[in-house]
């Protein structure tokens, strides 16, 4: 990845070369839940998917990865408007179809199908897979039922299973010919766009490559558009032909999947790719390994999605020489004191904390001992810390967290980053270090994590 | 004392949310998936045995956090000079955190090898299909595969499970129950219950040897 390559993306319209056949354009989506009541039992929404774009091309797979929770299956029930859009637009073939209503909904949606992740709940072991399959004929009344029946037992020859099994129930099908079920049942009003909602991830390797195969088989001759969604990276590297990865609601790169396996630029991404273990065991690599979890999506960070967890987050200039130690117990810290924002605090909880009596949590001093304990800490940082203290023991963890964002807390914390170009295929990554003012995230992780 | 500090330690690693004071007084519907699993592992630990048997502990985690509980597990082995017999039917934490490695398939297990050996040079056909359908690790744009199904084992094997799916069975396969034997002929750290092996015998000679062994077993 060169420095030059590199420049600011302010229309992100321009992510699709105009020759191209884009199918599906999304633009700035957003679904959130809850929060949309006003008054003090509102509250604060959970933001699923916070403002994503990007375009799906005719015939092609994309993949959409990332850690659970992250709003991958959330963002692919919208596309099929199986959940609203709080904001955006999602248009297929030029229809903003977030727009659509009642009979225009219900005719669109022939068009574009879900294959659900878990073949054991996503049908109905009451029926048999031929009144299963033929469901969403009936529903859209597809040709009269002779003809329903004929498609139904031309889809199970089509998905590799025998005629013969109209008659039986899911239950006699092992894991793999029950997926085969949910992919005929996907396929009968003979859609254009298919979201695969982890269809393999719940299947064995033997058995998930036969999925597979017959997913890309019905691809090539139906001329289908699939966005696959996975958290195994092996899979998606197979599969598809172009990868989004995500992270909290946020689509961290995008861009061609060989490319993004093989130079991830993405800090993001370079952290996910080094956490797959390799089916190799003479293989040494060094793994990145992310400390916590993703946090809260009702409280997102103000700055990147990813600034809690990145292990190139930019640090002020005047720690630039700080011990990785007291970073971390810094980052613990912080951590900590927004767990305990959030936190519901119980009355009984809070008459105690006034009482002096013991309660669920630990007092400022006990932090720092386990925080800092065992490290050295420089004498510039006190200060700071002995402010933060005096904030936590007043019970304001808010002010607490904004003395610390002063002092320690960089470009990363304080803004959202841009969409950054970085290769010649219009790759796209959301990282403050791909601005040429900063070194670039692959030689800030070389430098710390030696 | 020790009981809650042992909990408390494991809890705290990248427990990065609560402290470890209020790690152990929060309850587990509180807790991420890979705080649970932490959780869990405390308890196994908590009367210091010697042998820990992990069943699938990382399946139903993301890859980030799977990262952990192997850095986890891996210390905890090394402090505590812990045995540990890890059951999963991924094939990328197999290479990363073992050393020897047993195939099973319907009730018994059919190779036994040191794990480098076993990922470069696997010897039993299903060991084999089993390595070579992992996507990502071919070239080609199918993914092979394993034919068939895994069968129920509701008899005692009287010849080889894995024959009808297997792509070199060959006659006697249907006939005779293979043993596990050394593949080379000599060395007790690779051996395959298969009817080829070993591998310096002529098969006529190696399906005899497996017919005797059998019967020498009492069957």
């Amino acid at each position: 990845m060169s420095q030059d390559a590199v420049h600011p993306e302010t229309e992100v319209e321009t992510a699709g070369s105009p020759e191209e056949d884009v199918m599906v354009e999304v633009r700035n989506l957003k679904t959130y839940y809850g929060g949309d009541k006003p008054g003090p039992f509102g509250g604060r929404p959970v933001r699923a998917v916070d403002g994503v774009t990007f375009d799906i091309k005719r015939g092609e797979t994309l993949g959409l990865v990332g850690e659970s929770g992250c709003g991958k299956t959330t963002l692919g029930r919208t596309l099929i408007q199986l959940e609203e859009a709080t904001d955006g637009t999602i248009r297929f073939d030029g229809t903003d179809i977030t727009t659509l209503k009642g009979y225009e909904l219900k005719q669109w949606r022939r068009n574009a199908q879900m294959v659900f992740q878990d073949p054991d709940s996503s049908l109905n072991n009451r029926m048999t897979v031929g009144e299963i399959i033929r469901e969403p004929l009936d529903v859209h009344e597809w040709g009269t039922p002779r003809e329903r029946r004929q498609h139904v037992r031309d889809l199970l020859d089509t998905v590799g299973l025998q005629r013969e099994h109209y008659y039986r129930y899911p239950h006699q099908f092992s894991g793999g010919q029950r997926q085969r079920v949910g992919i005929a049942r996907t396929l009968a009003l003979e859609p254009e766009f298919i979201v695969l909602d982890e269809p393999v991830s719940a299947l064995d390797v033997s058995v998930q490559a036969e999925v597979i195969n017959l997913l890309e088989e019905l691809q090539d001759e139906f001329g289908l558009t699939y966005l696959f969604i996975a958290h195994d990276l092996s899979v998606v590297r197979h599969i598809c032909d172009r990868v989004a990865v995500m992270y909290l609601g946020n689509i961290m790169e995008l861009g061609p999947t060989e490319e993004l396996f093989s130079d991830a630029a993405n800090p993001y991404t370079l952290s996910l790719l080094s956490a797959i273990p390799e089916p190799d065991p003479t293989a040494e690599k060094d793994r990145i390994t992310l400390h916590g979890t993703p946090p809260n999506p009702r409280y997102p960070p103000d700055g990147c999605p990813f600034s809690t967890r990145c292990p190139v987050r930019i640090r002020p200039p005047e720690y630039e020489d700080l011990d990785d130690e007291v970073w971390q117990g810094i980052g613990t810290l912080e951590e900590i004191l927004r767990e305990r924002q959030r936190a519901d605090r119980s009355i009984r909880d809070r008459l105690r904390g006034m009482l002096g009596m013991e309660t669920r949590y630990s007092t400022i001093d006990e932090i720092y001992e386990e925080v800092f304990g065992d490290i050295h800490v420089p004498s510039r940082i006190e200060p700071t810390l002995d402010d933060v203290a005096e904030h936590v023991r007043a019970n304001n963890e808010g002010k607490a967290l904004d003395a610390m964002k002063a002092e320690f807390g960089g470009a990363c914390e304080q803004q959202k980053p841009e969409y950054y170009t970085v290769s010649a295929s219009g790759r796209r990554s959301l990282c403050h270090r791909h601005d040429p003012e900063y070194r670039t995230p692959e030689e800030t992780l070389d430098d710390r994590h030696q | 004392m020790r009981l809650i500090e042992s909990p408390g330690r494991i809890l705290e690693g990248s427990s990065i949310r609560y402290t470890e004071t209020e790690t152990v007084r929060t309850f587990a519907s509180e807790f991420s998936g890979g705080m649970r699993q932490r959780a869990v592992i405390a308890m196994a630990l908590a009367c210091e045995p010697e042998v820990l048997i992990c069943d699938e502990p990382t399946t139903a985690l993301d890859v980030t956090i799977q990262a952990q509980i192997l850095e986890l597990l891996a210390e905890i082995q090394e402090d505590r000079d812990l045995a540990i017999m890890f059951i999963t039917h991924d094939m990328g934490v197999i290479a990363n955190v073992t050393d020897k490695v047993n195939v099973m398939y319907a009730g018994e297990i059919i190779e036994t090898a040191e794990v480098e050996r076993l990922f470069e040079n696997p010897k039993h056909p299903y060991t084999r299909g089993l390595l070579e359908s992992i996507p990502g690790s071919q070239s080609g744009e199918q993914l092979r595969t394993i034919d068939g199904n895994v069968p129920t084992p509701t008899e005692s094997a009287t010849d080889c499970r894995f024959a009808p799916r297997c792509p070199k069975a060959f006659e006697e396969c249907t006939q005779i129950h293979p043993e596990l034997v050394p593949v080379d002929g000599e060395d007790e750290d690779h051996v395959a219950a298969c009817l080829l092996y070993p591998e310096d015998r002529s098969t006529a000679k190696a399906v005899e040897y497996h017919q005797r062994k059998g019967g020498g077993d009492g069957r």
